[in-house]
């Protein structure tokens, strides 16, 4: 009997260790499994050797034992094959991850048309009412009339033109093109003659970065509501500069965009603030604590876009729309190149190639089934680190061109700055609400 | 009386010979530095502030003294280094750890144990309100000056920090403002960031720039706020040295200026201070020959081919000067401007630096 016993004892060691054997090659795909099945495997042996030390038990557990490490073995060489067939099809795309295109969603072959087109622009019929047309019409799938659009912008420069007639402003000069602009966006303006009335535009506090509704940014949306935020009041300002051939261009700050113009003699540059309808200082906007020295010398920031600039800001809203509504896929990194490809300091566009690297890396990592834990084995994917050095150059891109993160906290305070007389505005927007829309007949 | 006649002949020989001998080690020193900047040399910023100094000084300065006051201050900054206990969790803690090493000498007074036993308190330097420009005496310019009184102004101050840097082996970049020197440094967490030595403070560079004291084109155009790398750091000291044989020599004819401003232009286009000088300097000589020819600026001189040609060059160096966005800056603005980052420090402070 005790020769029996002991006899057991081996057999349980040996198939242990030849269990424990497989177990260390297995090591790497199913290791919780496997150590489960073996624990439970000897603490069940053992109680049947207390309670019955019978040879058939004793064959019928080493039967079941050898049957256990044959059924490891096997699926051990199962999920080798599985790997290896993963590895393999990896391998075929290992040059090229892919994002999954989204372009069977519905609406975005109307941003695929809506990018052919602005790209088919040539430099000299650049217009921004055409090109934020196109943006603006791909957001709501075609559905919008040009014609309209454009009759709209034509009647309000009709009206600053007649506007400036009857002020006796002098008709050839920037600064009071530019003047009546500003008088449009911050004043009301009544053509007595004709009974018309414009008044005021505000800005719309309410989701001002469209996260909830993208169409917030819209022009669109702000001569609908007389309402709109820092994205599409200084664009309407340029559409209108460009209706009444005013010379005025668009400048950038963190989270924000502004207009500047100069005087007839070009010595002075202005700057409109048209959140609030001021004209603001410089060191105003450089208060805002976010803009470092080598974003002024990279001139990504405070410096007038020129109109290659600006078509490729155009670029950027597309792409931002397209995020807004679709998501990532490779479609954003065409729109994006492009953009760069226009401006190469263009910082947002920057920004949004740098998410899209993440995006991008995040997406083959799951792919991969890398985590944080086991990030190490990122080394084995060749593609994978690469996507991961581009993520990290891209950071550094943006940090070497003087681009620092403004919180939103920190923006909103500071938009807050700019407008002082927050009651007085309230009151404007009260007046306003039944009867703001860009032409009004009394 | 004889002898005293003899002793006035022999004090002005000595003079001449002095005034010969020191025009020669300007030109001794321009050359040493030009070396550094053609990497003929090993370039060191101490050793440029040496020169420069020690040029001023007609060859009398205690170098010794320097570099073992420089010797016992990078000691006592690599002690620091290694008690210091930073919440900084990037990789190139070590660097930002000499950073802070470094801004504690300059501001914190620091307890020292000599090896004898002995305790006695480090007493940081402070600004010296005294002719922050030199006005008064060049010498208050000097890093040498600082050392030996512990009162230092915008200039030698970050000369020192920088120096000191450079000791220790940690990567300082001297930055200029209006009238103002600080120093720029990089990490990982922060990106670029500033160090104020003279009031001891991190500030944004809104600081700098909403104060309302510089103009836009000047920052965009890198006049200021550029962190200098090594070359053009030499460069400060090329005309440091242009500015020190000026004054050593009043009525010199601005040959040695120029040939200054010549080199510090290859390596530093944009450095505005050397702009300036070569504009000055033309002036100068152009006003001096008016005065040799004509004997007083009247509307005869610009009726001269060769006057009027001269004239209008210098007046378009000072358009451009005007162009590139310089606006001169008085002493008083200056200090009022300098003391507003105390007073708004809530508003300039670089939070992220000091961990809040």
């Amino acid at each position: 009997m005790k020769e029996l016993y002991i006899l057991l004892l081996l057999s349980i060691s040996t198939g242990y260790t030849v269990v424990s054997q497989t177990f260390s090659d297995l090591a790497s795909t199913t290791p919780n499994k496997i150590s489960f099945s073996n624990h439970s495997n000897i603490t069940h042996s053992k109680n049947d050797m207390a309670s019955d030390k019978e040879t058939k038990q004793y064959e019928y557990n080493h039967h079941r034992i050898s049957h256990e490490v044959e059924d490891d073995k096997q699926q051990n060489l199962i999920e080798q094959k599985a790997n290896f067939l993963v590895d393999e099809a990896l391998h075929s795309f290992r040059k090229k991850i892919v994002l999954p295109s989204l372009i069977k969603q519905p609406g975005a072959m109307c941003y695929r048309s809506a990018f052919k087109k602005l790209k088919h622009i040539p430099d000299s019929l650049f217009t921004l009412k055409k090109t934020t047309f196109i943006i603006e019409n791909a957001y709501y799938e075609e559905r919008e009339s040009y014609a309209e659009f454009k009759n709209t912008i034509k009647q309000t420069g009709n009206f600053l033109k007649e506007k400036m007639h009857e002020l006796g402003y002098d008709q050839s000069s920037n600064l009071a093109k530019n003047f009546i602009l500003f008088q449009f966006f911050s004043d009301t303006l009544e053509i007595k003659s004709k009974k018309l009335q414009h008044l005021p535009l505000t800005y719309d506090f309410d989701d001002y970065s469209g996260k909830d509704d993208w169409t917030k940014m819209f022009v669109k949306k702000l001569l609908e509501t007389g309402k709109g935020q820092c994205n599409s009041l200084p664009k309407l300002y340029m559409i209108l500069a460009e209706e009444i051939q005013a010379e005025a261009s668009l400048a950038l700050s963190p989270n924000h965009s502004y207009i500047k113009f100069q005087d007839d003699q070009k010595r002075k540059w202005y700057n409109v603030e048209l959140t609030n309808g001021m004209f603001t200082t410089d060191a105003f906007i450089l208060q805002s604590g976010y803009i470092k020295a080598e974003a002024l010398q990279n001139k990504i920031y405070m410096h007038p876009l020129s109109k290659k600039e600006l078509s490729s800001q155009q670029f950027l809203n597309l792409a931002l729309g397209y995020i807004h509504k679709y998501g990532y896929d490779e479609f954003v990194n065409e729109i994006i190149s492009y953009a760069l490809e226009l401006n190469p300091g263009n910082i947002n566009a920057h920004l949004i190639k740098s998410n899209y690297n993440a995006f991008k890396l995040k997406y083959t990592l799951d792919l991969l089934g890398i985590t944080r834990e086991n990030f190490s084995e990122i080394r084995h994917h060749s593609f994978a680190v690469d996507l991961y050095r581009d993520v990290v150059d891209q950071y550094k891109l943006i940090d070497d061109l003087g681009y620092q993160k403004m919180p939103e906290e920190a923006y909103r305070k500071w938009l807050s700055s700019v407008k002082k007389q927050e009651g007085q505005q309230d009151n404007k927007y009260l007046k306003s609400t039944f009867k703001s829309s860009i032409l009004i007949k009394q | 009386m004889i002898k005293f006649i003899f002793l006035i002949l022999i004090i002005l020989c000595n003079i001449s010979l002095l005034a010969q001998d020191r025009e020669k080690l300007y030109h001794d020193s321009l050359n040493e530095l030009q070396c550094m900047l053609n990497d003929s040399c090993k370039l060191s910023f101490k050793k440029a502030v040496i020169i420069v100094e020690n040029a001023y000084l007609y060859g009398n300065m205690d170098t010794i003294a320097f570099n073992d006051d420089i010797r016992v201050l990078s000691n006592l900054v690599n002690t620091l280094v290694k008690s210091k206990m930073l919440k900084y969790p990037e990789k190139d803690s070590l660097k930002v750890k000499k950073y802070a090493a470094l801004f504690s000498v300059f501001n914190d007074t620091i307890p020292v144990i000599l090896p004898n036993g002995e305790g006695y308190n480090f007493i940081p330097y402070s600004y010296d309100f005294k002719d922050i420009w030199g006005v008064k005496s060049w010498k208050n310019m000097f890093v040498s000056k600082l050392l030996e009184t512990g009162k230092g102004n915008c200039h030698s101050m970050p000369y020192l920090y920088k120096i000191l840097a450079e000791e220790i082996g940690a990567e300082a970049h001297l930055s200029i403002a209006p009238n103002h020197m600080y120093i720029k440094h990089k990490n990982i967490r922060d990106g670029w960031y500033n160090t104020e030595i003279t009031s001891g403070i991190f500030p944004l560079d809104a600081w700098l720039m909403a104060s309302g004291y510089i103009h836009l084109d000047a920052m965009s155009n890198k006049l200021y706020m550029e962190a200098l790398d090594d070359k053009k750091s030499i460069v400060l000291c090329v005309i440091d040295l242009a500015k020190g044989y000026d004054r050593a020599f009043p009525a010199n004819d601005g040959s040695f200026l120029r040939e200054a401003c010549e080199i510090s232009f290859q390596y530093y286009p944009n450095y505005i201070n050397a702009r300036i000088l070569l504009a000055e300097t033309k002036k100068k000589i152009f006003e001096k020959k008016v005065i040799d020819k004509f004997g007083e600026i009247t509307k005869e001189v610009y009726t001269d081919d060769l006057f009027k040609d001269m004239f209008i060059e210098i007046q378009r160096d000072y358009a451009m000067i005007h162009l590139s966005g310089y606006r001169r800056m008085p002493e008083e603005m200056y200090l009022n401007w300098l003391a507003s980052l105390k007073e708004e420090r809530l508003k300039y402070e670089n939070l992220r630096i000091l961990n809040k």
